[in-house]
This record gives C-alpha cells, structure tokens and sequence, in this order.
C-alpha cells in the first residue's frame, strides 16, 4: 500500500456479557482509499464503526490513529483529531436551516464555541465553510431550506455535508444510501467516488453493487469476526465469503 | 437584532411602555406598586427557568433552591445592622450562587431524561430541609432584614429601597438585564450549540462539542439569574425562609412558563402577569379559588398547545 494509514485497530473486540459482538479485528484504514465493511445483520458492522468513532468504547484491542493510540478519549474528542461519522438513520437538526447544521459543524473549527457574546452569524468562515461543505453534497440550492422539509435523499446528503464540515480526514459512513432511491444513490456513489480522492473513508453499505465499485478495499465481517479483506476481487471469489455472506445457493447473484 | 420575531418585538414594546409608565399614576397605591413589582420579580425567575428548560433542555423542578439561595445567601453575608452596598452585595451573592450552581451542575448534569428532573427536585428538597432545621438560619421562620441596603453607585444616589416605586424600578431593571442576557447568551456562538444540543445531543457530541460542559455553563447561567430574582424578593418583603426553596415554588414557575409558551422567553413574562392576574382575580371572587384557578390553566394548555405566546404569533406573524 503505497497510502499512508490513516486509522489501525489491533484485535479490536467487543463483548456484551458472554456475546462477541467483535472479536479481534485487526485492520488499517489507508489515505484516499475507500475502506468497504460489509457483512450479514449482526455481523458487527455497527459496533466497528462506533468504536471507531469513539461512541462505544472497546472490550479490548486498541485504536491507532495516525499511530497514536485513541480508543480512550471521549467521544467528542475523535471528531477533534479528524475522524467525522454519518449516522444510519437520518441524524440531522430538523427545525433549522441545512445551513445552520453544517455551521453547528463547522463553528468549532473556527470560533470559540464558548463564546457567550458574539452573534452566531458573526464569523464569515464559519458561513463560508458550511456553504462549502453543503455545495460540495451538492445543496447548493438548499442553503436556507429547513432540514425537515427537503427530501430524505436530501437529508442523507445533509448528513454528509455536515461530516465533511467538520474537516475530517477519515471518514466513517453508516450506510449512507440506506432508503435512498436508485438515482438518489447514483448520486451519492459519484460523490463518494470524488471525495476518496481527498478523504479515507470507511464505508458500511448493505447496496452490494455500490460497494463493489467503490472500494479498493473490502471488508467481510461475520458474526463479530473478521472473514478477509482484500480488493473487490480476491473478497467475490473467497469461497468462506460466498458460504458466510452470500449463501449457497446464491452464486449467480454474486457474479 | 436578537429580538428575531416581529411578535417579540411588539410583545416587548407594548410591555415596557406600560410597565415604565405604571408608577407614574399609581404613585399613592403603593400596595398595587408592590404587587407589580413582585410580578416583575416573579418574571425574572421564570425566564430563567424557560431558559434552562425550553431552551437548553434541562427540565428542572429545582430552580426554587436558587431562588431561596439568593435571599439567603444575601442575609448570611451582610452584617445584620449595617446598610451595605447593593451592587457589590448583589455581585457577591451571584458569585456565591454560581459557584454553587456549577457544583451542583456538576453532579445532576451527568444525569437525564426523568433522573434528572429527580435528582433537581431531591437535590432542591434536601436545602429546604437545610435551611428549615437550621437554627442559625431562622429554621421555619427565616431571617430578616432589618436594613435594606444603599444602592449608590461612584456616590451617586438616585435609588432609595424603601421607597416601593425606586424598588419597582430596580425589579424592572432586573427584567430587562435577564432578558437582554438570556437573548444574547441564545444568539452567540455558544447558543447555537445549546440549541444544537437540544435538538440533537448525540448529533451535537458527533460533531465534536462536549455538551457536558455546554450545559453547565447554562446550568449556571441559568440558576444564578434565579438567585437574583430571589434576593430581590427578599429585599422588596425584607425576609426569606424556606418557602422559597419548596418543589411548589419550582413546579408554579414551569407552569407559568408553559402558560407563556414554552422557550420563547418573552413568554415566560406573558405566563407570569396571566398566572398572577388570573390567581389575583380568582381569590377576590372565590373562597375556592384554587379550583377555578386549575380549571382554567387545563383550559388554557389545552387551548394553546404553544402557550399564549405561540397564540400571539399565530394572530401577528406574517
């Protein structure tokens, strides 16, 4: 690998009582590269994803980030030294302007949030820096829309807009096009596929043809462990992938 | 402009006006002067209770025990015989109040939800407990204060406590102080992660703010406004005991703000002056005025969904 590693788990794992959810997962996350994490429900994708980001914290294992070690900091203090995360479910402010949620994203990289003073609509660079981060998703036109009134496609690029505004250099995406339409996601696949030449980013996807084009790395994870990682080609031709994930009797819909 | 809605502006324009005026042709009823100017007070406790609970998102049922600890606090510090210096006593008691605050927020704030509102309200019981079995403290009966401080500021002189239309000023003042600081605490910086973190907290902690630390601030800022809506009390009636602190005291200044709509901080003005005028009007027509009194606040929730004003947004907006 010719990119630097951005972010390295060694044996990560997470168990609930007596159940793995994550057992011993060792990978490296690489600069401009799209990282994809697939696996059946359960297999762990979730639970590698928040403790990537810091929301859950690991059984055992550690994370290295640029090589230093980060699975204890707070939550809060991930998004700080670079790692941005998208929700599964839409997690957006609803009630406010889709320029106002790329703001609450971008004012900490900017102006003291502790400020108690000064106008919120004060500093240029936080405005500039979310007009940016929502024409980047390309909402352009949406700027001073409300969240909730713009289409769910919509919010799902809102969401994006709002990682990418808080200047990560890695980024971790829970199923970005999950309930998104076939153009919807066409989209998002075009904007990812841009972004990667900038960002790492770790993809969980369950839109199997999305993740095939757009990784160059692919993960399988099942039932909590790490099956193999390899290019897009060595992961469809693994026979344990096709017996674990795809099923059996499932080998034409793979091809 | 941190008045953002044109109803705001209007609400706020009308109510200054009369409110600066009132004095001047109740001059002689020094008891209405006095009874506008405990509503005044009054007002200033439930903004900062809207503050805390429409608006940063902390339901508290133990907002009274700042608003005792600003009375008590008052007497605990001054010399008994001695007219001291409003200001500075006023900006020691606020210290103090805010220390205690962030002590107390340090520890209910790693709490939610219900276990929130429970810890408030045992945390705001265990000092009415406090100060009622305190001998030293005047147990049940309170202090007293038996002089009212001076309130000269460089020599200057132009306010006298004991006359009831200076201290109507003052309880003025004190409403525009808290809502010029709740509106420009809101507008900041630090308030659009306060709203952030209302909205969203788990989207607010994902985009890298320590909401932890976002809502103490609040928490104090919040709490020591109530403790000076709490010395003022004790000034304008010259005594504080652990009425005060009681969970009533709390639970009747969330109803008002609900009555005035819920996190418009101009509202909470609305729901007092209604809540008293309605308490007022009702105990001079009825022996059973509390029955009358909750029949027409459910009326009223019911009616308003948004708080009277959510009603007069709906007739002025747009």
């Amino acid at each position: 690998m010719a990119n630097n590693i951005i972010l390295e788990t060694e044996s990560l794992s997470k168990h609930w009582g007596g159940i793995k959810a994550l057992n011993d997962i060792s990978l490296q996350f690489h600069d401009k590269q799209l990282h994809g994490v697939v696996g059946p429900n359960g297999a762990g994708k979730s639970t590698l994803l928040n403790m990537l980001c810091g929301t859950l914290k690991p059984t055992s294992g550690c994370i290295l980030h640029k090589g230093a070690q980060i699975e204890g900091m707070k939550p809060w203090k991930f998004v700080r030294s670079g790692i941005g995360r998208s929700f599964q479910k839409t997690n957006i402010y609803a009630e406010v302007t889709c320029l106002e949620n790329c703001a609450v994203a971008a004012q900490r990289r900017f102006a003291g949030s502790f400020n108690l003073f000064a106008s919120r609509h004060a500093n240029k660079l936080v405005k500039e820096a979310a007009e940016k981060a929502l024409c980047q998703v390309g909402l352009a036109d949406r700027i001073n829309t409300i969240a909730a009134e713009i289409s769910y496609g919509e919010q799902r690029q809102l969401e994006l807009a709002m990682v990418l505004a808080t200047d990560p250099c890695i980024l971790l995406l829970d199923e970005p096009m999950a309930g998104m339409g076939h153009e919807e996601s066409l989209r998002i696949i075009e904007l990812l596929n841009d972004l990667k030449k900038t960002y790492s980013i770790v993809l969980v996807e369950h839109d199997m043809d999305a993740i095939f084009e757009l990784s160059d790395q692919l993960t399988v994870l099942d039932n909590g462990t790490h099956l193999i990682t390899g290019t897009v080609d060595e992961v469809r031709n693994d026979p344990r992938v096709k017996e674990a994930y795809l099923g059996k009797d499932d080998e034409e819909e793979a091809a | 402009m941190i008045f953002e809605k044109r109803t705001e502006r209007i609400f706020l324009a009308i109510f200054f006006l009369i409110a600066l005026c009132i004095p001047l042709f109740m001059e002689d009823n020094s008891f209405f002067v006095g009874k506008i100017t405990t509503i005044l007070i009054l007002a200033v406790f439930v903004m900062s209770l809207d503050f805390l609970v429409g608006r940063v998102g902390l339901v508290t049922l133990g907002h009274a025990l700042f608003y005792g600890l600003g009375g008590y606090l008052f007497v605990i510090l001054t010399p008994e015989y001695e007219a001291v210096n409003f200001w500075i006593y006023a900006f020691y008691v606020l210290g103090v109040s805010a220390l205690i605050a962030l002590i107390i927020g340090a520890v209910v704030l790693r709490t939610s939800g219900i276990y929130f509102i429970m810890i408030t309200l045992a945390i705001s019981q265990m000092g009415y407990y406090f100060f009622f079995d305190s001998l030293e403290f005047g147990g049940g009966d309170g202090l007293f204060i038996f002089i009212k401080p001076e309130t000269s500021i460089f020599g200057l002189n132009f306010l006298n406590l004991d006359n009831p239309t200076h201290f109507y000023y003052l309880a003025l003042l004190g409403v525009l102080i808290t809502l010029l600081t709740i509106k420009i605490v809101l507008r900041s910086r630090f308030g659009r992660i306060i709203e952030a973190s209302r909205l969203n907290p788990e989207r607010t902690e994902a985009l890298g703010y320590n909401i932890f630390a976002f809502r103490l601030i609040s928490y104090v800022i919040g709490s020591t406004l109530a403790a000076y809506a709490g010395l003022l009390f004790a000034l304008q009636y010259g005594y504080v005991n652990p009425q005060f602190m009681t969970w009533e005291m709390s639970g009747t200044a969330l109803v008002m703000s609900i009555l005035g709509g819920m996190g418009t901080i101009y509202g909470a003005i609305l729901g007092t002056i209604t809540y008293e005028g309605l308490q007022y009007f009702f105990e001079h027509v009825s022996e059973d005025w509390k029955l009358f009194m909750g029949g027409a606040i459910i009326l009223m929730v019911l009616l308003l969904r948004k708080g009277l004003a959510g009603y007069l947004e709906k007739l002025l907006e747009k």
